[in-house]
């Protein structure tokens, strides 16, 4: 496997391997903590340090741990570092840390994070593995926060609401009623969570056919590629 | 067999050892580390719920005047009960009584009251459910005014047969589309106030040699 440019490795996180959008890794935490900026937030940030921390260690002992002791090795890796970022959460944001409850132990079950340790960190040296862990981290990241958001505004008519619990009393007046007395259950509970994520993935999709029209009209003499009909694009 | 299977096993169970003892100790180092400061929130945390529906006036030391009871099945006090008595100096002037109501729509409903020494609540607040969110969650006082509706009532007021949502010919209102967890809720208060009637010395204070 031949190593990947930084700027290819970034556009794979963040956009075309993103990894609530097209691998739909993770969906749990994402559909389950995405009911509001703050609770998207604080599960992106946890899940951002616990995928680079992991992306990194996987990466320094790839020439060391090979073979049958490689998957077992990557998961008690990954598990201690969910376990110090919990401990991290319960000691310095610790109302956060009650609202997020169950969901940061399972980080852990987060297969975007034991994905990339075995597609990518284990087999790249360090520098694009790291790369790797913050881009898919911020891809996942940015999804969570951007569905939190919506789900907020739209389903509780806020935004931004109890940010102190997460940054300190600085920000306890960020919050901002933007529909007072809003209060469309359907977004709230899972299920909304499920048909943003949805209309998210369809709107990847427009953006993408958009790119590749344009792309596409630029150079008229190629042939167009056949393509088999996927739902979320193309798993690299 | 030959022997390099035996040999390879044995590679692997010292490497995950090893692998066990790195990943272990730094979890502990962790823990260590934030341990004190954990504590600490969870204290700071418990004490604010409580001093929300204590007795206004007591010495700030909620947590330090621990009185357990024994349980009283027929309140619904399956567990012994360790509540905490709001002091001034060596004055009672009331306690702060943990309910746990089963009755809840998802689950179970925590909440902490407060009474005066005269058996009037000084606060009801929730402190753990599962209810659904934009219902049955309005009874978290940082999403509505509903539960702040029981302080200044006590057992006989309203009088027999009001601590009942209006749906059972009560006198609460219940919260629109959340009939279950009001009636969990009221349920739970009402229970409580009569448990506190019947127990004895209360609001006394123990002699010193017994103060825990």
């Amino acid at each position: 496997m031949t190593t990947p440019s930084l700027g290819e490795v970034s556009r794979h996180g963040l956009w075309s391997n993103n990894p609530a959008l097209v691998q739909l890794l993770g969906l749990c935490p994402l559909l389950a903590v995405s009911s509001s900026v703050v609770n998207a937030l604080g599960l992106a940030l946890a899940t951002l340090l616990v995928l680079l921390g992991s992306n990194v260690a996987v990466s320094l002992i790839r020439h060391q741990v090979t073979g049958t002791l490689r998957l077992p090795a990557f998961v008690m890796i990954i598990a201690a570092f969910v376990t110090c970022a919990e401990l991290l959460m319960a000691a310095y944001t610790f109302e956060l840390y009650r609202i997020l409850g169950i969901f940061i132990p399972l980080i852990v079950t987060n297969c975007a994070i034991l994905g990339r340790a075995e597609a990518f960190a284990s087999k790249q040296p360090l520098l694009p593995s790291a790369t790797d862990g913050l881009m898919t981290g911020l891809g996942f990241g940015a999804v969570l926060i951007l569905l939190g958001g919506l789900r907020e505004l739209f389903g509780q008519g806020t935004l931004f609401a109890g940010m102190d619990l997460l940054l300190g009393p600085a920000a306890a007046g960020w919050g901002i009623t933007v529909f007072p007395d809003l209060d469309f259950l359907f977004l709230v509970l899972p299920p909304g969570a499920f048909f943003a994520t949805g209309l998210l993935i369809a709107l990847k999709n427009v953006i993408d056919d958009r790119l590749e029209r344009r792309r596409l009209a630029r150079q008229p003499d190629r042939p167009r590629e056949h393509r088999r009909v996927r739902v979320t694009g193309t798993i690299r | 067999m030959s022997a390099a299977l035996p040999r390879a096993m044995g590679r692997a169970a010292l490497g995950l050892a090893t692998f066990a003892l790195i990943t272990a100790g730094s979890v502990a180092l962790t823990r260590g580390l934030t341990e004190e400061r954990i504590a600490d929130n969870r204290q700071a945390s418990r004490h604010r719920e409580v001093a929300t529906v204590a007795p206004a006036g007591h010495d700030g030391r909620l947590l330090d005047h621990v009185l357990t009871r024994p349980a009283a099945p027929a309140f619904g006090f399956e567990a012994p009960v360790s509540l905490w008595q709001a002091r001034a100096g060596e004055r009672v002037l009331g306690v702060v009584v943990p309910v746990t109501s089963p009755r809840g729509y998802s689950g179970d409903i925590t909440l902490v009251v407060g009474l005066d020494a005269s058996g009037t609540i000084t606060g009801v607040r929730v402190t753990e459910h599962r209810e659904t969110p934009g219902l049955g969650d309005r009874i978290e006082a940082r999403k509505g005014d509903w539960i702040e509706q029981f302080t200044g009532h006590s057992l006989a007021n309203p009088p027999e047969g009001g601590w009942a949502v209006g749906q059972d010919g009560g006198g609460v209102d219940a919260l629109t589309g959340a009939t279950i967890t009001s009636r969990a809720v009221v349920a739970a208060v009402h229970r409580t106030l009569q448990w506190a009637e019947a127990q004895p010395a209360l609001f006394a204070t123990p002699d010193p040699g017994e103060t825990p």
